[in-house]
């Protein structure tokens, strides 16, 4: 399949409205183990930056994010920043990671990265807001262990969407 | 879909994860043992397993330290409370006194413990 564009965004656009709703339908979506949800958004991401559209994936990334907390009614409140943080430093890991190792590299061990990365933010700034200091103990490997099951699921989403042979063309202007 | 990068990813991640686990803390050194005799502390390490005699005078204690565990083994005093009290773990708050001979032994910092709690 040729997607053709004119611009970036349109893209954009059209993509953050997509990882957005599949962010807040997730609600709807109840998961066997407390506090884990699967982040389908972040198979987006993934799709872009796997494409190496990396603009398009920060802005889609950070967009949903807005637009999330905005429609769960937590628009710059504490787990906002939370959020904010987690997808700045999820994303910062899965293009770095991507950026290094390109071909050698699969979608589902960048979004378990990603997954972990997200994660590991929220609960640093969780413990440094209301602890005042985070320390490397068991809280920290139940929280990374507990963050690759979603992220083996999203990294499979990101897998089968990787697969389609979608193509982005940039329309001559 | 597998490829070979993901070994060093997931090996690292299992060892992020691991860490911890692996790391677990050092145990705690083995608290010192505080032997106060006659207004004079003396301090003995709770590893090593021995018997100390304190003398003054006519008196004397014999404290045995074994297994991080101390015990008065025996007194001159007339009563021998302290040694009735027997083992004391380095677990356990408080401490032997041996009144007579003036000797408390007790483990440091744990048996310092503050104050429980205050009504006012």
């Amino acid at each position: 399949m040729k997607v053709e564009y004119g611009s970036r965004v349109y893209l954009i656009g059209v993509f953050s409205a997509l990882a957005s709703m599949l962010q807040l339908f997730e609600i709807f979506v109840i998961m066997p183990i407390p506090f884990v949800k699967i982040g389908l958004a972040n198979a987006i991401v993934l799709f872009f930056i796997m494409k190496k559209q990396y603009l398009i994936a920060f802005a889609v990334n950070i967009i949903r994010v807005f637009i999330g907390g905005f429609f769960s009614g937590k628009l710059f409140s504490l787990p906002f920043i939370f959020s904010l943080s987690g997808a700045l430093l999820s994303f910062s890991v899965m293009f770095i990671l991507f950026f290094i190792f390109r071909k050698h590299i699969s979608a589902v061990a960048l979004s378990i990265c990603g997954a972990v990365s997200f994660n590991m933010a929220q609960y640093l700034l969780f413990m440094l807001f209301f602890d005042g200091r985070a320390e490397y103990g068991i809280t920290v490997s139940v929280i990374a262990g507990l963050s690759v099951i979603p992220g083996i699921l999203t990294g499979t989403v990101a897998e089968i969407l990787n697969r389609q042979d979608i193509e982005l063309i940039k329309k001559a202007p | 879909m597998f490829r070979p990068g993901d070994i060093i990813i997931y090996s690292l991640l299992a060892l992020f994860i691991a860490g911890p686990f692996l790391l677990k803390n050092p145990q705690p050194e083995d608290p010192k043992i505080r032997i106060s005799a006659n207004d004079r502390v003396f301090y003995a390490e709770a590893g090593k397993d021995s018997v100390y005699v304190i003398k003054s005078g006519s008196d004397s204690t014999e404290i045995e330290v074994k297994d991080s565990m101390v015990r008065i083994k025996n007194s001159t005093c007339r009563d021998k409370y302290c040694v009735k009290k027997g083992w004391l773990k380095k677990t356990d708050r408080g401490d032997i006194i041996c009144m007579p001979n003036r000797v408390i032994v007790s483990f440091e910092g744990v048996s310092e413990g503050g104050i429980d709690a205050v009504t006012e």
